[in-house]
């Protein structure tokens, strides 16, 4: 059994909430969001109990940063409801609406992360309405190399349309969507004739096309 | 003078998809298989389709090319899909969105390709702007594809067919180097 938590404003919830949906984690999430409000998540093999105030306190723990977020391992007896994390998630991400200086900050906050891969999945899948952001998100980062977080939010200004493609990034994040390219990937990239090596070949190829 | 690596690539999916179409935007040289009239009952969908295969190739560099092979799509040619595939890289998967007759046929030749072996696939869904093109959790719904990617686009879109390509190359070095799920670190907890 592990504890693990923070005691100063941040948006630390995020890497904590990742790290138990890809993990696969069990047990329980606390937090005092900055405005004060309570709420625990709690999460079975990275699904999380299916129930309304679960989602509430899921929308609430995304849409502003956090005074204190602990995380303690447990286990649970599998007894109640739980939904998918995709879709718990998901749920969450539709209903919540921040403002412009939660935007900036949380522009900041993904502007600050080294350049990423986007997996192609259907969010559709998951209950959020709002694939055309994602799949934009996908189409950016495979056109670019070394995409950065940074090239997609700042192709807007519109404050409507930097709030949907902040929300496909907290989505895309907390379910681990949005990968780091991992360091071996760079070192596999340098054998020009391992499989990787050929297809980054290729893939540069085509972006300069 | 070395001689060249040559990478394979294979796209594929039922009569009328877009496959030859999207070859010709992703290649510096084609030869494309003999247009000729459409025969049977494929007649009525389409005047003119590929007999033999479609073929692409790509310089990437000095020491690299990539070879594209567009299968046939009708089913007469399938003993052909089992040859063409054989180390190629991955595969893209066209289907025309639209026609009852081009899934039901995707899904048989879909079927083929995961028994023939696990190299990545991407689906590509075309004929989006048809006023019958399925929904696409329908589509994946009715092929069955699980997890597989399926992407929305128009081959006759230079870029759309290049993202297809990109699609396929990205899933192909995620598949090879993704850290396990113990592995996963990716901080976002910066003070603000």
């Amino acid at each position: 059994m592990s504890d693990h938590s923070s005691s100063s404003a941040k948006f630390e919830q995020f890497g904590m909430l990742r790290k138990a949906i890809v993990q696969k984690q069990m047990g329980v999430l606390s937090f005092v969001s900055a405005s004060g409000k309570r709420g625990i998540i709690q999460i079975v093999t990275g699904d999380i109990i299916d129930s309304k105030a679960s989602i509430d306190d899921l929308s609430a723990l995304l849409s502003e940063p956090v005074e204190s977020c602990t995380w303690r391992e447990s286990t649970m007896k599998n007894t109640e409801d739980y939904q998918e994390a995709t879709h718990a998630i998901s749920q969450a991400v539709s209903d919540i609406h921040w403002n412009t200086s939660a935007l900036l900050a949380l522009k900041l906050l993904f502007s600050k992360l080294p350049p990423v891969r986007i997996r192609m999945v259907p969010i559709h899948r998951y209950g959020y309405k709002d694939g055309i952001s994602y799949l934009l998100l996908h189409h950016q980062s495979l056109r670019t190399e070394n995409f950065t977080l940074l090239d997609f939010l700042n192709e807007t200004s519109e404050s409507k349309e930097l709030e949907r493609r902040i929300k496909v990034l907290v989505l895309g994040y907390c379910l681990g969507l949005i990968t780091a390219i991992p360091q071996q990937q760079q070192e596999i990239t340098k054998n020009k004739n391992s499989q990787v090596g050929i297809a980054s070949r290729i893939l540069r190829r085509i972006r300069g096309m | 003078m070395t001689q060249k690596s040559i990478a394979k690539i294979l796209i594929t999916g039922p009569f009328n998809a877009g496959k030859t179409t999207l070859i010709r935007y992703v290649s510096d040289e084609q030869t494309s298989g003999k247009d000729v009239q459409a025969t049977d009952t494929l007649a009525q969908y389409k005047s003119m389709t590929t007999v033999g295969l479609d073929f692409g190739i790509l310089h990437v560099d000095e020491e690299l090319d990539v070879h594209l092979f567009g299968t046939p799509g009708q089913a007469r040619f399938n003993f052909m899909w089992k040859i063409l595939s054989k180390g190629a890289l991955g595969t893209i998967f066209l289907i025309d969105s639209s026609s009852q007759r081009a899934i039901d046929e995707a899904k048989k030749m879909y079927q083929f390709y995961r028994e023939l072996s696990d190299m990545p696939i991407i689906i590509g869904a075309t004929k989006r702007d048809l006023p019958d093109a399925r929904d696409l959790d329908a589509l994946a719904l009715e092929l069955n594809i699980g997890d597989t990617p399926i992407i929305p686009c128009d081959t006759r879109k230079p870029d759309d067919s290049k993202l297809l390509v990109l699609s396929l190359l990205e899933e192909i070095i995620t598949r090879a180097t993704a850290p396990s799920e113990d592995e996963d670190e990716f901080e976002l907890s910066l003070d603000l």
